[in-house]
């Protein structure tokens, strides 16, 4: 932004990058290896949808999109915050095909002038009975790890206690740094709770 | 196609920015000049009656009252515009895992701009305002009743906002701004100080547009800002602290007790407020 566009509030709507996503196949190799994780299948793409006409004609084209053709299945779910995601299910699991599926909705909507309400992608892995999510954040370019810990006990209302397992985030981020490029502001790792496939 | 489209520009808010960047400019020039002229005229006459002093009673008594004039229109100059509050009392600051910083983070990445610490306080009203000084972390002041009382899609609505005024820059502008204003308070005549206060204000309140525009693009909603505006805007108790009153001048909403559509308001009218979301809500296809 410009000296002079900050002063006039013209703030430049932060552009989506979409290309790096094509590094989860390599660090699921990685992952496979070292931590005997694998990809869940599922994968999902949240973003803000806004109010109005546009929006609701794009968010159906999206879904016609990938309802098509080979028929990758597409679920839409809204979570709390108000963010709505879709889901992309493989089975068995491909993650080459996922990525592919979660790059044409991001492409879809971006190609349609609403990159700017992306907010992360997901794609999960899990070792049996430890299950976490990468998130993409398409603003950043960059990967974080998110990392629900396995529920002990509950807590005083009777739920299930929501904590981050931190040492397999951390541990993931210092396995993962040569095939993705990671968040480096953990102030950046939103939690992502009842994420699809978490 | 493309986000130039729908993302693009109001060029009426833009060309309303111009006119009071302009405005404030005219300002600064007109109390530069008023205190040239001011300072002329004092230093003539005080070299005269020094000179008068020294030739009747000896020179030591007015180097003496010269020198003790100087430092005191020193002290007064130099002396420290406080925008906001050093310490805002009873604030509390929220861990990362809270609910509502949960919602900041995930508009900061939605918008690409880095995460302000986030805090509650006490105030008799719904509101939230930045507060930002040497030595201290940005920090967005959320009050209990704007956390407890508004819908969630309210409540972000208030944060998107004040984290435009974060991204913009608007408590660093704020905080020059107000000094011009000061200076010309303490320094210019009265009638220059009036158009350098109500231009000052202009400029503010343009930045306020900017900021519900900004924010109400970011979340999609721009229903929801214009509910928040309206739910914050109920008349409360006026906020008695000046560091506070100055605080909110960048605030979500002005702090209660004046009228609104004054040419010194800091905020624009609730009208003129829903006029401009009215405006994102037609580029978004509503």
């Amino acid at each position: 932004m410009g000296l002079f566009d900050s002063i006039l509030g013209r703030s430049k709507p932060a552009r989506p990058d979409l290309d790096q996503l094509f590094g989860l196949p390599s660090a699921a190799i990685t992952l496979e290896a070292s931590l005997g994780f694998r990809s869940t299948g599922t994968g999902s793409v949240a973003f803000r949808a806004p109010e109005g006409r546009a929006f609701a004609d794009v968010q159906a084209d999206v879904q016609a999109l990938l309802d098509a053709g080979s028929g990758p299945k597409v679920d839409v779910q809204v979570d709390s915050f108000g963010y709505t995601w879709l889901v992309c299910r493989t089975d068995p699991p491909d993650l080459s095909a996922l990525v592919t599926d979660l790059h044409a909705v991001n492409t879809t909507l971006e190609d349609s002038g609403f990159g700017t309400t992306l907010l992360c992608s997901l794609a999960t892995f899990t070792d049996g009975t430890r299950t976490f999510g990468l998130v993409y954040l398409f603003k950043r370019g960059t990967f974080y790890p998110f990392a629900p810990a396995v529920a002990t006990g509950t807590t005083i209302d009777g739920a299930a206690p929501q904590r981050r397992d931190n040492l397999l985030e951390i541990q993931l981020r210092d396995l993962l740094g040569d095939d993705l490029r990671l968040e480096p502001e953990i102030s950046r790792w939103f939690a992502v709770w009842g994420a699809p496939g978490l | 196609m493309g986000m130039q489209s729908r993302y693009g520009d109001d060029r009426a808010l833009t060309r309303a920015t111009r006119v009071a960047v302009l405005r404030v400019g005219f300002a600064v020039l007109a109390t530069v000049g008023a205190i040239f002229v001011s300072y002329a005229v004092l230093v003539g006459i005080k070299g005269a009656v020094g000179l008068h002093a020294a030739w009747e009673w000896g020179h030591w008594w007015a180097v003496g009252a010269l020198v003790l004039v100087g430092l005191l229109a020193a002290v007064t100059a130099f002396r420290r515009v406080r925008v906001v509050a050093r310490r805002v009392h009873g604030a509390e600051l929220l861990p990362d895992d809270s609910r509502f910083v949960q919602m900041l983070t995930r508009l900061c990445s939605l918008g690409d701009v880095p995460r302000p610490r986030l805090a509650l306080i006490d105030l008799p009203m719904r509101n939230a305002f930045v507060s930002e000084g040497p030595g201290q972390p940005v920090t967005i002041y959320l009050s209990r009743h704007a956390a407890y009382e508004l819908p969630d899609d309210q409540l972000e609505a208030v944060l998107a906002h004040e984290l435009f005024h974060v991204a913009h820059g608007d408590t660093a502008l704020l905080r020059v701004l107000e000094r011009i204003a000061d200076t010309a308070d303490r320094k210019a005549p009265a009638f220059v100080s009036v158009y350098v206060l109500r231009s000052v204000r202009s400029l503010l309140r343009q930045r306020e547009h900017a900021a519900d525009r900004a924010a109400a693009l970011l979340t999609g909603r721009p229903s929801s800002m214009a509910a928040a505006i309206e739910a914050c805007s109920v008349p409360t108790a006026p906020i008695r602290s000046e560091d506070l009153r100055r605080a909110i001048a960048v605030g979500f909403v002005p702090p209660g007790d004046r009228g609104f559509g004054r040419p010194d308001d800091t905020h624009p009218t609730i009208d003129a407020r829903l006029e401009v979301l009215a405006r994102v809500a037609t580029t978004l296809g509503t």
